[in-house]
């Protein structure tokens, strides 16, 4: 009998349990000052709590909740609140999804606020016009923005006989890889310690390789050709925003691609997927599984933090012109849900996260670059403190090297479409015809309504 | 003071018996190296998540193969559990992610433990009814349910989530636990086929007694299937445990999120970003804790069933 009493008592109290907790739910559900902004940044989702400390005093009563959701899981949580009409109020937003969240009409158009307050657009550097649509509206304000750099492992560079100052300007061309591709070979090291540019070199058995990941699937090549082939003049898209196909049929790009599979043949770079997807940048340099590599900007100071290995960071190449440098930045946006019940105060919100004040706050931390101007300056400042340089990308700045990454359409259809096209490429199934065949299927998705 | 023992009455050499005989033969060293083999195969993946769950995450890719954890640290299992500030978080490599895994604890416990014992409950009445009940058409009903089982549940998943959206269930526990609670295809079926094999006899002395059919369900019939009530039950218990997806769609906030929607803050935020591997690991090692301890509790039993039913 007291096995059965306690079960019914266990019962019981899970019912209690279950009861009170969706009592409370509903409780705290339905208050209307609770705003709800979603990132899929960890480290930004950090950061920003201390606008929305501010923000919350500056106005009583209000409540702002910040959610994280890794990137996997982001957008179809997103898609799940569209709906069933719980998206959260004000969301971080990526190109690549709001030209369909604009035409499903999720998205708040946010002109009459903008007008209304006189916000002025111009206080951001970079990013405003990648949140206009073609409709003429503006959808979202720039959260932040990217860039790339060269990332090396200083010690590895100091026993090949190069100094930090030799990486600062290198050049590149698609033929002979011009200083970069000394560079690279010479960083190369076998399991015996011979150079890649020493005789007897074995590039079956690599222990440092050159250059990091170029040879990937990544569609916009952000992180691994892009800037290179860049400084020839080439871009993306054939129209800098919208564009109606994608270049990669351009005879830049192709020599660039197969300057790439040069460099993995002689084992001066990795093999696709000799690396699995999960293992990142920052694994690969401190690993010392490669001497240099090009990397986002927003690692720089996580490189920093690494203990045991310093890593320096360099900007991109020089063309083959020796003087262009051209680098690919992009500009994630807080864009407004357009079911929220409380639009005026996902406003203020969005507004008040596009001010210098919380801009500044909130990127002291180094996880991101703020668009405006001056919030960078002091990020860079409270940056350099913690021993983080990160002048090689507030340069590319103010030397109008960065172009923004075009708007287009269909964005998740395009990565599905050509990836395997690259991956095939570079997995040496798949020959320079290839690339007729990627630019006509962009010409299809990009056109598709 | 030392005793001495006195030598005991000469000690009559022991037959070997056949049981107890150990000698060595080749076959018997190769069994047993082959069984150690699979063993430390099986268990070094534990060994290594345990590793990394030790290791500070910055460190950890400066040395990618060693054995022990590099840059020893309770960090990781800190911020799992939530009490590791944002700063101390961050400063090993972490996400500044905090947890308050007690509430999460308490939501998977509600939600794996309610859904099991609503499936168990209803399968078993659905399935003495299937295995009793004569009447028209039986068969062809029962078989439609059991053709759910050939739907994969992606199918369902998104039928289910507007169903839930219009009746108000999204972010509550009834529409967390509802729709794979109520109807489990695998249980119904398996639990007729053991009710199937009961005597009647039983019953009907029953039924003379003066039984009523829910008095022979509760007092006779559900004792007498506790066998397969059991492994049901655990197989029910630890696929609500180790559900990801429903939940993610279902549950807004952490009144109601299970731990498995909770730990996903470790994996990877954003493409190229470096994961917190430490913190990952860490995280999968409490989750799976619980189940764990349940395999240690009824291990005999889950091996049976997992014999019994050829599920995993």
């Amino acid at each position: 009998m007291r096995v059965r009493k306690a079960v019914a008592l266990g019962a019981a109290l899970t019912l209690t349990a279950l009861v009170s907790a969706c009592s409370s739910n509903s409780g705290s559900g339905s208050g209307s000052s609770t705003l709800n902004w979603w990132t899929w940044d960890d480290k930004q989702a950090a950061a920003y709590k201390v606008c929305a400390t501010d923000f919350e005093k500056a106005n009583p009563g209000v409540t702002v909740k910040i959610t994280q959701y890794n990137v996997v899981d982001y957008f179809t949580k997103l898609t799940a609140g569209f709906v069933a009409g719980k998206a959260p109020d004000a969301f971080q937003n990526s190109v690549q999804f709001f030209p369909q969240y604009a035409d499903q009409h999720q998205l708040l158009p946010l002109d009459d606020y903008i007008k209304k307050d006189k916000f002025d657009l111009s206080r951001f550097s970079v990013g405003v016009d990648s949140w206009k649509y073609t409709d003429g509206h503006q959808y979202g304000l720039p959260l932040d923005w990217a860039a790339t750099g060269l990332y090396y492992n200083t010690d590895m560079l100091t026993k090949a006989g190069y100094t930090t100052k030799d990486v600062q300007s290198l050049n590149w061309n698609p033929d002979n890889g011009g200083t970069i591709g000394k560079m690279i070979a010479h960083l190369t090291l076998d399991t015996k310690g011979r150079r890649g540019d020493q005789p007897g070199f074995d590039k079956a058995n690599i222990k440092t390789y050159g250059f990091g990941q170029l040879a990937a699937k990544d569609f916009l090549g952000q992180s691994t050709w892009s800037s290179f082939v860049s400084t020839t003049g080439w871009r993306l898209g054939n129209k800098a925003n919208w564009p109606t196909q994608l270049n990669y049929n351009d005879p830049r790009l192709v020599k660039t691609m197969d300057w790439i599979r040069t460099l993995v043949a002689k084992g001066y770079a990795p093999k696709i997927g000799t690396f699995t997807n999960t293992v990142s940048d920052v694994d690969l340099l401190s690993s010392g599984k490669v001497a240099m590599e090009t990397g986002g900007s927003w690692t720089a100071s996580t490189y920093a933090k690494i203990p045991t290995v310093k890593v320096g960071i360099a900007p991109t190449v020089l063309g083959p012109d020796n003087k262009t440098r051209a680098v690919f930045s992009n500009s994630n946006g807080n864009t407004i849900w357009a079911g929220t019940k409380n639009p005026d105060l996902a406003w203020k919100w969005v507004s008040y996260m596009g001010s210098e004040a919380c801009q500044t706050k909130a990127s002291a931390t180094g996880t991101f670059f703020p668009s405006i101007p001056a919030s960078m300056d002091a990020s860079a400042k409270a940056l350099k403190a913690q021993g983080v340089d990160l002048s090689v990308f507030t340069d590319m700045l103010k030397n109008k090297e960065l172009y923004p990454s075009p708007d287009f359409r269909n964005g998740a259809a395009l990565q599905d479409a050509i990836e395997p096209l690259i991956e095939g490429y570079f997995g040496g199934q798949k020959n320079d015809s290839v690339f007729a065949d990627m630019q006509a299927k962009t010409k299809t998705i990009l056109t598709q309504k | 003071m030392a005793v001495t023992v006195a030598p005991g009455p000469a000690a009559v050499p022991r037959r070997p018996t056949r049981n107890t005989a150990r000698r060595f033969s080749p076959g018997r060293a190769v069994a047993w190296t082959y069984l150690g083999a699979i063993v430390l195969v099986t268990l070094f993946p534990f060994y290594w998540i345990l590793r990394t769950a030790l290791s500070n995450n910055y460190q950890l890719a400066t040395n990618p193969s060693s054995p022990l954890p590099v840059g020893f640290t309770w960090g990781a299992f800190e911020r799992v559990l939530g009490i590791a500030s944002t700063a101390e978080a961050q400063a090993q490599g972490g996400s500044g992610a905090t947890l308050d895994i007690a509430i999460y604890l308490r939501n998977s416990l509600i939600y794996a433990s309610v859904q099991t014992a609503l499936i168990v409950l209803l399968s078993a009445a659905a399935a003495y009814a299937f295995s009793r009940l004569h009447w028209r058409g039986r068969d062809l009903v029962f078989n439609i349910l059991i053709s759910a089982l050939m739907v994969p549940s992606v199918f369902t998943l998104l039928p289910n989530f507007v169903l839930a959206k219009d009746l108000g269930l999204i972010n509550t526990f009834a529409g967390l636990i509802l729709p794979g609670g109520l109807f489990q295809a695998f249980a119904l079926f398996f639990l007729r086929q053991f009710m199937l094999g009961l005597s009647t006899e039983v019953e009907e002395a029953a039924i003379i007694d003066g039984a009523g059919p829910l008095r022979i369900f509760f007092r006779i019939i559900l004792p007498m299937t506790s066998a397969p009530i059991a492994t049901v039950s655990l197989l029910m218990f630890v696929n609500a445990w180790n559900d990801y997806f429903w939940p993610l769609l279902i549950a807004d906030d952490q009144s109601v999120q299970p731990l498995t929607l909770a730990l996903g803050v470790f994996k990877q935020s954003s493409p190229q970003a470096a994961p917190d591997w430490a913190g990952l690991m860490a995280a999968a090692l409490i989750a799976a804790l619980p189940m764990l301890l349940l395999f240690l509790a009824f291990g005999k039993r889950i091996v049976n069933s997992i014999g019994f039913s050829g599920l995993k």
